[in-house]
């Protein structure tokens, strides 16, 4: 709630934000990695969103992926292997105003932060949440991760992985309290900046799970896909991703799915023999944590210090009169 | 014609009474037919007594004492026999609640409770009473609301209105959080910068801040060296500083909200309560500058917190600003003003002012309660006629956009949305309440007398929101009245007659039946003997309805009832015929502003029909059949035409001609393969997006090779552009699968 005057002199003072205000450092991924299309998308949502840099704040956990606030304009935590998303609640918790984006890994979150993620999908607090999934461990030199497929040779299993690969979006939506889920796949650009946008408007836990290539250690893992457009799945709806013409003309398997079905969700997630790409579920009712549990009054030392008095003296021993 | 018939003709012509025939109606002790059943109200559920809720917890902030004790049962009686007993003895305690709180001016719900119980279980003995204590005992547990009682009488609309404006001031605490978290955010900035300062690092203060349990543990000289090294000296600027501590100095100092930040003791509150227009309107006026300067401080507070405030741009405005550039939004902020009146106390200067609240968009909430609106206006002291308010109130209807409410104490409940709409809001609202003085001239309860008045149409209910929309047809409602499109509404009377065979005659409430309920007016009455009542009597509503007014054949009456429970007739003398015509008049133009025989609707349905009947004969006779298509072509198929040939287009730009190297810009995915290959051949447009900058500062192997690592082949090398450069066989060979 503000003033006229303050709105309108602060519009007034606005000034364009261009991609370069989004820019952080040089990336340093690797020449062909497709860390670099979710940096080039995510910039453009926030010049298209025009946020304010300092507004941003991007929270990240150990891997390839977990780079990215470095690369990013704006404020950015590298924080500790699988603990992206709690550090995350927890500036959203402190500072509601700011736009919080989080970059993990197909390690770091399905793996050693698989916990935090179950439990940040129920939390359903407002963020956008960006997995990159390139079916390794890549920072740390090419080990097997929860979603490598079964049979791929790394330093960890060189005789091939023995376990079926882990499949993130039937885990998302089994969660309870899930509110919003899409797949994205870093070379379809259109695609994937639309994915985020509508991830970053939606109000709640928006998880992405993004098909992201290595070329150092799994060069040839989306090569199939990339070849072969009819592998993949486009899902479009008025509600999830709309495809223009020219990206028609390539991609043709596109299937008419409304993300508020959670039952077809599934279905399509789980027995779909090709590649689903575009929003799979989406629940705008789903109330936020953070909305929720937002405090009704500015918390200051001295309040505390009154809160804490009031709580210890009710164990106060007095002495009989 | 009789000789008795003769009299009563002259008493209603004449208003005076001659002989036995046209006795008087005074201590006659009669009420209206229609009322007489309800003459007892403690016998009957109804809406009252209200309870003024308190509490932040629930929304409402008024029930019914029926409406809490329905709910109670609902909630804990069992169903059927099992909860009978338990449903019994709670609706005892209801009726006994009810006595007690007829001019039981200050007690809550619980007291009241609790005096009830006492009276009943007194009455009570041993078993009875042990059953009738637990049954009371389980609905006070589970009763989970408290608040002022108040009954139907004089105080009820000023009492009810002030507590609604107290308990909906929900603006006032959302202005005062946020001044709140202003101030505190404010002295934040400022204690930080104060840290900077070097008189915050001396040995003594950094003790001092420490505390006693520490002082022995360190080496403040030390401490204070070491921090002069290390602590930043990037202070406020002066100016800033200045402002910060000029805003924050108005936020401390202002007197429209109570706020935690600032000492209760330290503040001096403004109030917002007042008995009068003049008064009313002179503070608001007064306490426009300090407004001003609290929406300018909140303005400064929010740019400077933002560190969004430039002085080149805002300075010079917030040096400017005044009460004159307030909006509605800025003020909408602030608390209301709440003003209670009596109509006595209205003169034509009064109206005048109301006017002015009215036109002028002003947060004033006015409540005029009417005592008396059959009442004669007083052309001597220039108190204005009752019925006056409402012309007034309908033309601020037209004037301004004010919201009004009208209603009598009997359906103030009924109304409590609008009285909840009205008082959150911003602009001025009028509130309009009839409950009768208890003067000794009523013979009915208020609330009988109060529903009355809107049963005969003297004081009909209606709102006016103007936030419901565009129109009286959403802003204007009377759909709150009994039987909203009759002149009057009508009943059905049941008594027997002398032979004791039951009659039904069906009877329409008048503002004469209405004026009946008041001894004050009974010198428009004169009772008819019973043998006069067949030869000319007929009732009040057939006779405003003759289309012969003129005639004389037959006088008018209404039919009441005395306290043994008889019949009688009183007939009605032209005076009070002319007010029941007046008010029919005035309830027709409510109408009409309602939607109900809206007179322009209804002629400009008629005119709309013959139009576009008339057209439609026209466009029939011009209509030639259309040829029959050979082929039918639907919409879908036409759209995948349109989108086909857009996508060949873009394709067409993007592509250039064939033999021309070019990028498929929009599907690149800034994988840095080509841009690293070279970065002045290749670069990233406005989206970080691949594209051609320049082909002369590359070869054509740079084109294939680029195509090749191009993971998602969006490369077109196209054909060599110079024809000496080596290997170029073999570059075309390779270059074919990216053609």
């Amino acid at each position: 709630m503000s003033t006229r005057a303050t709105e309108f002199l602060r519009r007034s003072g606005e000034h364009d934000h261009p991609l370069e205000d989004y820019v952080g450092r040089v990336p340093r991924w690797c020449t062909g990695c497709g860390d670099n299309a979710v940096l080039a998308a995510v910039q453009k949502v926030c010049r298209e969103e025009q946020l304010p840099p300092e507004k941003l704040m991007f929270v990240s956990g150990i891997g390839c992926s977990s780079r990215f606030p470095h690369y990013m304009g704006g404020y950015g935590f590298h924080g500790l292997h699988g603990r992206a998303l709690p550090i995350a609640e927890g500036i959203k918790m402190r500072r509601p105003d700011l736009h919080v984006f989080v970059n993990t890994g197909d390690g770091d979150c399905c793996s050693i932060g698989a916990a935090h993620w179950v439990h940040a999908t129920r939390y359903n607090m407002n963020m956008t949440v960006m997995m990159h999934d390139n079916n390794i461990y890549g920072l740390t030199k090419n080990q097997a991760s929860p979603t490598s497929p079964i049979g791929t040779r790394s330093n960890t299993t060189p005789r091939g992985s023995v376990l079926p690969a882990f499949d993130p979006l039937q885990a998302t939506l089994g969660f309870s309290n899930l509110s919003f889920v899409a797949q994205a796949a870093d070379w379809i650009p259109e695609l994937l900046f639309q994915i985020i946008h509508e991830a970053f408007k939606h109000r709640g836990f928006s998880f992405i799970r993004i098909l992201q290539r290595c070329p150092e250690f799994q060069a040839n893992r989306w090569e199939p896909c990339i070849q072969d457009p009819d592998k993949l799945l486009i899902l479009t709806h008025k509600d999830g991703v709309q495809v223009s013409p020219t990206l028609a003309r390539t991609y043709k398997n596109c299937e008419e799915h409304d993300p508020a079905n959670l039952v077809d969700a599934r279905r399509i997630v789980g027995t779909s023999e090709r590649i689903p790409v575009g929003i799979i579920y989406r629940n705008s009712d789903v109330p936020c944590y953070d909305d929720m549990r937002a405090p009704d009054r500015l918390f200051t030392p001295e309040l505390v210090k009154q809160g804490l008095e009031a709580e210890l003296d009710k164990f106060t021993i007095r002495p009989r009169d | 014609m009789s000789a008795a018939l003769q009299e009563l003709i002259n008493f209603h012509l004449t208003g005076k009474r001659d002989n036995a025939q046209t006795e008087s109606m005074a201590g006659a002790d009669t009420v209206p037919a229609l009322l007489a059943p309800y003459r007892d109200l403690l016998s009957l559920r109804y809406d009252y007594p209200l309870i003024l809720v308190e509490g932040a917890e629930t929304q409402a902030f008024v029930d019914t004492l029926t409406g809490v004790i329905n709910r109670l049962l609902r909630d804990i009686a069992p169903e059927g026999n099992a909860g009978e007993q338990l449903r019994q003895h709670i609706l005892r305690l209801e009726s006994r609640m009810r006595e007690l709180a007829v001019g039981n001016v200050n007690v809550t719900l619980t007291e009241l409770w609790k005096q009830a119980e006492k009276s009943l279980l007194a009455e009570c003995k041993n078993a009875e009473a042990e059953w009738l204590g637990n049954s009371i005992a389980t609905a006070r547990f589970a009763l989970q609301i408290d608040g002022q009682v108040v009954d139907c009488d004089e105080q009820l609309p000023a009492r009810l209105i002030q507590h609604g404006w107290n308990k909906l001031a929900i603006r006032r605490h959302e202005t005062s959080r946020r001044i709140n978290d202003l101030i505190i955010r404010l002295r934040n900035i400022l204690k930080v910068d104060d840290l900077k300062n070097g008189a915050s690092r001396t040995p003594q203060k950094l003790k001092t801040t420490l505390g006693k349990r520490y002082k022995e543990a360190f080496d403040f000289d030390r401490m204070a060296e070491l921090l002069e090294d290390s602590t930043p000296h990037n202070r406020l600027p002066a100016a800033r500083l200045e402002r910060i501590r000029a805003a924050l100095t108005v936020l401390e100092s202002q007197k429209f909200f109570a706020t935690e930040a600032v000492d209760p003791l330290q503040q001096k509150l403004h109030d917002f309560r007042f008995d009068n227009l003049s008064a009313a309107l002179k503070a608001y006026h007064e306490r426009l500058t300090e407004i001003a300067d609290v929406v300018r401080a909140i303005a400064i507070a929010d740019l400077e917190l933002d560190n969004a405030y430039c002085e080149e741009e805002h300075s010079d405005f917030f040096d400017r600003f005044s009460p004159q550039a307030l909006t509605s939004e800025d003020l909408a902020l602030f608390p209301s003003y709440l003003i209670c009146l009596h109509e006595s106390e209205c003169n034509t200067h009064d109206l005048a002012r109301l006017m002015e609240i009215v036109t002028c968009d002003l947060p004033i909430k006015v409540l005029i309660h009417v005592s008396d609106p059959l009442g004669e206006p007083s052309p001597i002291d220039g108190r204005p006629h009752t019925g006056s308010f409402v012309q007034q109130l309908v033309k601020t209807f037209v004037a301004g956009e004010a919201y009004v409410l009208q209603s009598p104490a009997s359906h103030l409940y009924r109304q409590k949305e609008h009285i909840q709409k009205a008082l959150e809001f911003a602009g001025p609202a009028i509130f309009s309440v009839f409950v009768p003085f208890a003067d000794g001239h009523q013979q009915l309860p208020a609330y009988l007398v109060a529903a009355a008045a809107m049963e005969s149409r003297v004081f009909p209910a209606f709102s006016y929101n103007p936030a419901a929309g565009t129109g009286l047809a959403a802003r204007f409602d009377i759909s709150g009245n009994p039987d909203v499109t009759a002149d009057w509404p009508r009943r059905e009377l049941r008594f027997e007659d002398e032979q004791l065979q039951a009659v039904v005659e069906d009877v329409a409430f008048t503002p004469a039946d209405f004026a009946a309920t008041d001894l004050s007016k009974s010198s428009h009455f004169a009772l008819a003997a019973k043998d006069s009542w067949e030869e000319g009597l007929i009732p009040v509503a057939d006779y405003v309805d003759r289309e012969d007014s003129n005639a004389v054949e037959a006088v008018p009456s209404i039919a009441v009832v005395s306290r043994e429970n008889i019949l009688q007739r009183l007939v009605v003398d032209e005076g009070m015929i002319r007010s029941v015509r007046r008010y029919r008049e005035r309830w027709h133009a409510l109408q009409e502003l309602g939607g109900v025989h809206n007179s322009y609707a209804d002629a400009a349905r008629r005119l709309a029909e013959a139009e576009a009947q008339a057209q439609a004969q026209a466009q029939a006779a011009k209509l030639e059949p259309l040829p029959k298509a050979d082929v039918e072509v639907s919409q879908p198929v036409v759209e995948e035409v349109v989108a086909e040939q857009q996508a060949e287009e873009a394709d067409a730009e993007t592509a250039g001609s064939a033999e021309e190297a070019y990028i498929e810009t929009p599907r690149c995915t800034t994988c840095d393969e080509c841009t690293n290959r070279n970065d002045r051949l290749f670069a990233y447009d406005d989206n970080k997006q691949a594209y051609i900058k320049d082909l002369d500062a590359g070869s054509y192997r740079d084109l294939v090779e680029a195509a090749e690592v191009c993971q998602v082949s969006i490369i077109h090398p196209g054909l060599p552009r110079n024809a000496d450069e080596a290997g170029l066989e073999e570059l075309i060979e390779r270059a074919k699968p990216f053609q």
